[in-house]
């Protein structure tokens, strides 16, 4: 057990509510949904980490990295579908 | 697959993730009226950058040996994440809060813009009075009809003319250099008033009225619409001696 993953993890389940909160800017849904999401399997990556060791299973770590892998897909389809909606001229 | 080939796919995964994030982001648009600006660009390159260096520098460990101070550094690398994405998304958030009360105020000049061209146009005089009866807006045609100069309306104390509710021959004996009569809690429909000045020169018009009031119900003005009731014009010659031969009656 590493106390810098818990109290990262912490940290990040407690702004959680911020970043879904501020997630309303982006102005299309799916980018929003996606940005829930991807910030979701970012903080569930941070919490595998953190007690990880709870887990008597060997593959958990490559789970993890797979977690964070998919937070990063996630946020880069938020990106995409915000960067369409800024660009299809859509009444904001 | 051996262990050291998974443990550089499970950390191709996130970095290959995050490549593809951090290509995204740097192709979000910043522009003006958008959401993005350069601000909350910078902070989601940052925010991605974070992992993007945390999983490179895992998979360069699998090939030489990193430096004990650039691996203690990652998970507070890592952690960066955390408040460069919440810095970024409230910028981006800012921005877009922003141009809305931009968008909100041209979409309020349009308006009246709009009303001005009405105004402008109308056949109709057409004053806003405060709750004294003063006029502080005076459309072309009511500048016309009561003889004011561009401009006068909004700093005009007492105007040359006087205001008296009915026709002149039944006006009331009360005259006032303001239209106070014309403000009050109910509207008014074909309302005769009498406009005299020193000189003798009558108006006569019709008015409509609508109150104003302010949000706490206090009377805040009225808008008074009016056209004159008989227009001048010059006399008829109607004499019969020049008339052309051939007409009639």
């Amino acid at each position: 057990m590493n106390p810098n993953d818990t109290v990262r993890f912490l940290l990040a389940v407690g702004l959680f509510p911020v970043m879904v909160w501020l997630g309303r800017g982006i102005r299309a849904p799916r980018g929003r949904r996606a940005f829930i999401v991807g910030v979701t399997a970012i903080i569930a990556g941070f919490g595998m980490q953190a007690f990880g060791y709870l887990v008597p299973w060997s593959e958990w770590w490559l789970l993890r990295h797979f977690v964070f892998g998919l937070g990063g897909f996630a946020l880069a389809f938020a990106a995409w579908q915000a960067r369409g909606y800024e660009l299809s001229g859509e009444p904001r | 697959m051996n262990a050291a080939a998974w443990s550089i796919t499970e950390d191709i995964a996130p970095m290959l993730g995050f490549a593809v994030a951090l290509i995204a982001v740097l192709l979000l648009p910043v522009r003006p009226g958008g959401a993005f600006s350069r601000a909350s660009k910078s902070f989601f390159v940052a925010s991605t950058m974070c992992y993007f260096v945390s999983a490179g520098v895992s998979i360069l460990g699998h090939f030489m040996t990193m430096p004990a101070e650039v691996t203690s550094v990652m998970p507070l690398v890592e952690l960066l994440w955390v408040p460069f994405i919440l810095f970024g998304v409230y910028a981006m958030y800012s921005q877009q809060q922003l141009n809305d009360a931009v968008e909100a105020r041209h979409a309020v000049a349009r308006s009246g813009e709009m009303l001005e061209s009405v105004m402008a146009m109308t056949p109709a005089g057409v004053v806003v009075l405060d709750p004294d009866g003063k006029i502080t807006f005076a459309n072309p045609e009511a500048r016309r009809l009561l003889d004011l100069a561009d401009g006068q309306a909004a700093d005009m104390e007492v105007p040359e003319w006087s205001v008296s509710l009915g026709d002149y021959r039944e006006a009331t004996e009360e005259r006032r250099h303001d239209m106070r009569d014309l403000v009050g809690p109910e509207p008014l429909l074909n309302q005769s008033v009498t406009v005299g000045w020193p000189n003798g020169w009558r108006r006569r018009l019709i008015v409509n009225t609508t109150p104003l009031a302010h949000d706490d119900g206090g009377q805040a003005g009225a808008v008074a619409a009016f056209v004159e009731r008989e227009p001048w014009s010059p006399p008829r010659r109607a004499d019969a001696s020049k008339r052309p031969s051939g007409t009639s009656n």
